[in-house]
């Protein structure tokens, strides 16, 4: 997109917030597709030598360092053009290098390449290796168990992001042909939704789902679709008034008089050309609700159990480390939840500014 | 008269469905309750276990007429005076918390739906987005961590004796403030109470009176009761649903904390009897929600 359209696409209404919910929402999903690939550990790996590493800018130093890194590696490599033997070089030292080889794997820029470069022919034996190694591969530090904050903040991501995904299926999937079908022909199934939304209305959304829970104990996936099923009315509702003035307009009239199937009228026109926009307005902002709702539970205890990572389970699971000064232990997811769900609100809500302003409301 | 008998008519049917909503999620669901507790005879008996299901039903339901939720499955109280005993300090959190948020609300969305493009109102509406979207317990979380790590004041105890201003009030201050800005209540009220300012302000009897010279502000107050009560019932549920979440971040031991308690030892009565007596508490607000409405509105006398 080039800077101009860019420019205009931001003046109208929503634009800033579609944008910063859409860079958000590309960021969960390449998070949820691609997880394992980001970190060097894996979430459910133990650094035993790293309990409690605190959150470290050694990457940071290591990327601002690199033209120096390339410097020392060229003359190391002309070093070994010239001579292929250093006088450094001891058998303690090529242990310890094996060490950092196999923590550090691919990731390894600026300073390390020093070593891996070097590595080939000899060790630097300068500095602490280890310490330097460690730093690098923490970002974020790790928690009480060694393990890797950064690991298990793109878990936590897949674990909120999938069962979200659950809850959309089932409030959407169901919603709009109930809606559809409400709005276009009326009459008693519009009468059973209105009860059951009325009915649903007046309990809170997260004791009803703890009953739901309290009943079955169910899998955090099952208790998102019960979370999606307590959505079908108000995403019907909605559906259903558009559909209603829709289906008087002229468009639909003329398609009724070209005998079009009903099945065509409702899907092709009444919802792919009018309602798509609310569609995905709808999807985004049931997005949100549905990450509330499983950190909530998972904060409580009933929503991801243990061995699995989610965000709300990590803060459950390290409630006093704030307090006693190992708050990034904390402080990284709940900033994680915050940003996605702010995410979702925001493409919801962006979107549904430009949709207002397009349809001249 | 006759909208009259409609409102309550209604009210006492969706009383019904509720009621037959819960049974059905907590007795159609596969498992032997008895056998889940190891209930004695006499206790499956008293909870009406050994019946059949619609018998079950009518039978529980014409308890929770006379406010007598049979007893705990796990160690045999009567849920009714569990609640009598955990409700008191749960009204008192959820009433200040929406007196709170009204408070608040109110100034800054008047504020904002009069002055929508002013720097202060662009703030209101960015403040209002980013409150949305923390969740109570991480909400909790930050204000715990503020107030044990700077001020160190917090009383983290319930207050016993005769009723003191200060220790109930520290008491009382922080789950207040979290249940009303956490889950976004404040930032609904605000964001639904600007919408309906700049709704009125565009009006045409308030340009009459404007060009008449009249106090404006009794035109604003009379047309704003009834859409401000409406706000208010909509978000009960939302303040009681993050009930469960602020008692158990604040160890404060109300309804909230008894049905997150129940959930975990799965006790069936308990919790059934706790989600009945919320949706009464929501089904009332919307009771009387609606008689306000017929009372200030001669339209939906009909």
């Amino acid at each position: 997109m080039s800077s101009r359209r860019l420019r205009i696409f931001l003046k109208q209404p929503g634009g800033y917030r579609i944008l910063a919910g859409a860079f958000i929402v590309t960021v969960l999903a390449l998070a949820t597709l691609t997880g394992r690939a980001w970190t060097e550990f894996g979430p459910e790996e133990m650094d035993l030598q790293a309990l409690l590493a605190p959150p470290s800018i050694g990457w940071l130093r290591a990327l601002l360092t690199t033209p120096e890194g390339l410097r020392i590696q060229q003359r190391n490599e002309a070093g070994r053009r010239e001579g292929n033997r250093t006088p450094r070089a001891t058998s303690g030292d090529d242990e310890n290098l094996d060490f950092l080889k196999g923590d550090d794997g691919a990731g390894v820029r600026g300073r390390s390449g020093e070593g891996m470069a070097a590595a080939e022919t000899s060790p630097p034996g300068n500095g602490d290796p280890a310490a330097d190694t460690k730093a690098r591969t923490h970002p974020l530090g790790t928690d009480k168990n060694g393990r890797d904050m950064t690991a298990l903040l793109i878990a936590g991501a897949r674990n909120c992001f999938l069962p979200g995904l659950v809850t959309c299926l089932v409030a959407l999937g169901f919603g709009v042909p109930l809606g559809l079908w409400a709005g276009y022909y009326g009459g008693r199934i519009r009468k059973i939704v209105g009860t059951f939304n009325s009915t649903i209305l007046s309990m809170p959304r997260l004791v009803l789902i703890l009953v739901v829970i309290c009943a079955l104990e169910p899998n955090v996936y099952y208790t998102m679709g019960v979370l999606g099923a307590t959505l079908i009315p108000r995403v019907s509702e909605l559906i259903a008034t558009r559909v209603r003035i829709l289906s008087n307009m002229g468009f639909i009239v003329a398609a009724k008089e070209a005998a079009l199937s009903d099945i065509k009228i409702l899907w092709r026109h009444l919802f792919w050309y009018q309602n798509r926009a609310v569609f995905f307005i709808q999807f985004s902002l049931i997005m949100a609700e549905s990450i509330l709702v499983e950190t909530t539970l998972s904060y409580l205890q009933f929503g991801t159990k243990p061995p699995e990572v989610s965000w709300g389970n990590i803060i459950e699971g390290s409630q006093m480390s704030f307090f006693s000064g190992f708050y990034w232990i904390t402080f990284f997811p709940a900033v994680a939840i915050i940003l996605a769900i702010l995410g979702f609100f925001y493409l919801g809500d962006g979107l549904n500014a430009r949709l207002a302003y397009r349809e001249g409301r | 008269m006759r909208a009259i008998s409609k409102i309550v008519g209604f009210f006492a049917g969706s009383m019904v469905l509720v009621s037959l909503l819960i049974f059905s999620i907590v007795h159609l669901t596969p498992g032997d309750i008895a056998a889940m507790h190891n209930l004695s005879p006499a206790t499956a008996h008293a909870l009406y276990l050994d019946r059949s299901l619609p018998v079950q039903y009518l039978l529980w339901f014409k308890d929770c007429l006379r406010f007598d939720f049979g007893i705990s499955m796990v160690n045999g109280n009567k849920v009714s005076s569990l609640i009598a005993e955990y409700g008191p300090p749960t009204l008192l959190l959820t009433f200040g918390s929406l007196f709170f948020s009204l408070a608040i609300a109110i100034p800054l969305g008047v504020y904002r739906g009069l002055r929508p493009a002013s720097p202060l109102g662009k703030f209101i509406s960015l403040a209002v987005y980013t409150l949305s979207s923390i969740p109570v317990f991480v909400l909790g979380y930050i204000v715990l961590a503020v107030v044990f790590g700077v001020f160190k004041f917090y009383v983290t105890a319930p207050p016993d004796g005769p009723f003191k201003f200060w220790p109930t009030f520290g008491y009382y201050s922080l789950p207040i403030f979290v249940l009303a800005v956490g889950n976004g209540t404040i930032g609904e009220f605000i964001r639904f109470i600007s919408l309906e300012v700049q709704n009125i302000n565009g009006a045409m009897y308030i340009k009459a009176a404007r060009a008449r010279g009249s106090r404006l502000w009794r035109h604003f107050f009379k047309s704003m009761v009834l859409p401000i009560f409406n706000i208010v019932v909509t978000n009960m549920a939302v303040l009681l649903g993050g009930l469960v979440v602020v008692e158990r971040i604040f160890n404060f031991h109300g309804l909230g904390w008894l049905s997150w308690e129940a959930t975990l030892k799965r006790d069936f009565s308990v919790i059934m009897g706790i989600t009945l007596v919320m949706a009464f508490l929501i089904r009332a607000f919307m009771l009387v929600n609606d008689l306000l409405a017929v009372w200030l509105d001669p339209r939906m006398r009909e």
